[in-house]
């Protein structure tokens, strides 16, 4: 690998967008040519101008429209990138921290009734487990054993607050997942919900419908205004990172079939004690 | 010309091309991978629709010229020459046979309004890409896209190159390779999928 100098961000971007004069992009081209860092730099600069325009804070979005984006590799290019992130786990930062930020984390999540864990003990805590009604069928075989209950927040942006986490006991059977209810509006408020727990590397272990949260339960114990729960089996998860998928069926037409449409997404982690 | 070759016949435009890339043969094959993604990424940046294809499209008519005999005294200069008629044409045929529009109708590249909404064909292509990478690749690329923003991005990519045991800069670089590779699978399914396979 060759050594080159830095190549200014400012004329990377002025090269990506096609506004460099044709006598400086020969000379630019040429340094791409000679060292492969000089093409990552060029590569790591359309990265962060993809990552700009994604999280909207491109200072020149409607260059990047127009000029970038008309063609069709660089569109499936930022396509591909949003998707990743759609993918990626939360922050790691709360397990590098661990025990101390875990245990205040939980401790303040309680308070702010983000989570609420109950196991099988006191009769009072145990109503405010939300059994999954017919359909994913846990609610009956989970209802009369120990169960982990907890309210998820939705994650607008990965890395946004701590990751809720759910401490499993050997003789908890189910876990009840609450799902705030957050700004997405239903697709068809008559069609049931769909929810697909997937590890962060994406690998599906769970799918089933939930319940619609609705009267006594469109909220939970602190108030948090809920859309669905849902009972998972605890035998089919192990400890690690997981993604929450809630869809809707959303109703087929003329022009296209039904098909299941993603409303939000949530993450937990799971610990068995 | 492709990215996979054999042995090169010898004599043949191709191992001329190598050994005029690199002298030792034992780092020629890399060298020409490099010089290869160099082109891919001239067409790419200069808004060819099929960059990997113009790319070998140079490489051939290169190696047929040092197969004639022709003297070349600088090999990347006159690839980037040949590089350049060879975008003209594309940008001719682009035209011609491959609308923007047509392509989007096909399915085979996401539409501009889908840019930053969601894209099912991509999504379900896209899964089947990561389960195709090792573990440790699929949770890098998808540790380096998850770290929010600004700072607590920056932070998070430090982190997930210390544990690496990579610089900054190394880090970026082996994602944007995986990505790469993503990219290459997904137009591949894209296209498998166009004519009816799975």
């Amino acid at each position: 690998m060759k050594n080159s100098p830095s190549i200014d961000p400012g004329t990377i971007r002025a090269y990506l967008l096609g506004d460099l004069r044709s006598e400086d992009m020969d000379d630019f081209e040429k340094a791409y040519f000679a060292s492969e860092e000089a093409l990552d730099e060029v590569a790591a600069v359309e990265q962060e101008m993809i990552e700009e325009y994604l999280a909207r804070s491109s200072s020149d979005a409607s260059a990047f429209e127009s000029r970038y984006l008309d063609t069709p590799p660089h569109r499936l290019r930022v396509a591909l990138v949003r998707e990743l992130q759609r993918r990626a786990p939360p922050s790691r930062s709360m397990g590098r921290i661990f025990p101390f930020a875990l245990a205040a984390a939980i401790l303040i999540a309680a308070g702010l009734g983000f989570v609420l864990i109950r196991r099988g003990g006191p009769a009072g805590e145990r109503a405010a487990v939300s059994p999954a009604p017919g359909g994913s069928g846990t609610a009956s075989s989970t209802s009369s054993a120990a169960m982990v209950a907890i309210t998820l927040p939705v994650i607008m942006v990965r890395g946004e607050g701590e990751t809720p986490t759910i401490r499993l006991a050997a003789e908890d059977a189910g876990i009840t997942l609450r799902l705030e209810r957050g700004e997405a509006a239903p697709v068809a408020a008559a069609e049931p919900y769909r929810v697909t727990v997937r590890t962060v590397e994406g690998e599906e272990i769970w799918k089933g419908e939930a319940a619609a949260a609705t009267g006594a339960e469109a909220t939970d114990g602190a108030g948090t205004p809920l859309v669905a729960s849902v009972t998972i089996p605890a035998a089919s998860i192990v400890d690690g990172d997981y993604v929450v998928v809630l869809a809707q069926s959303r109703p087929g037409s003329p022009d296209a079939p039904a098909a299941d449409a993603e409303i939000q997404r949530y993450f937990f982690r799971l610990v068995r004690r | 010309m492709t990215k996979a070759r054999g042995q090169p016949r010898p004599g043949s435009g191709f191992e001329r091309l190598l050994a005029r890339l690199e002298a030792d043969p034992a780092r020629a094959e890399a060298e020409f991978a490099r010089f290869r993604r160099s082109l891919t990424k001239f067409f790419d940046w200069r808004g060819a629709h099929w960059p990997e294809d113009c790319a070998d499209e140079t490489l051939d008519r290169l190696a047929r010229k040092l197969e004639e005999g022709v003297e070349i005294l600088d090999v990347p200069a006159f690839a980037r020459g040949i590089a350049k008629l060879v975008l003209q044409e594309a940008a001719r045929s682009q035209e011609r046979l491959t609308p923007i529009d047509a392509l989007e109708a096909r399915g085979a590249v996401p539409a501009a309004a889908e840019v930053r909404g969601r894209d099912e064909p991509l999504a379900a292509h896209l899964d089947r890409c990561l389960e195709s990478l090792a573990h440790d690749a699929r949770t890098m690329v998808l540790s380096y896209y998850g770290g929010g923003k600004g700072k607590g991005k920056i932070e998070a990519r430090r982190r997930l190159a210390r544990d690496h045991r990579l610089s900054d800069n190394a880090l970026r670089s082996r994602v944007q390779r995986l990505r790469d590779q993503l990219e290459d699978c997904v137009r591949a399914r894209a296209a498998l999928a166009e004519r009816g396979g799975r």
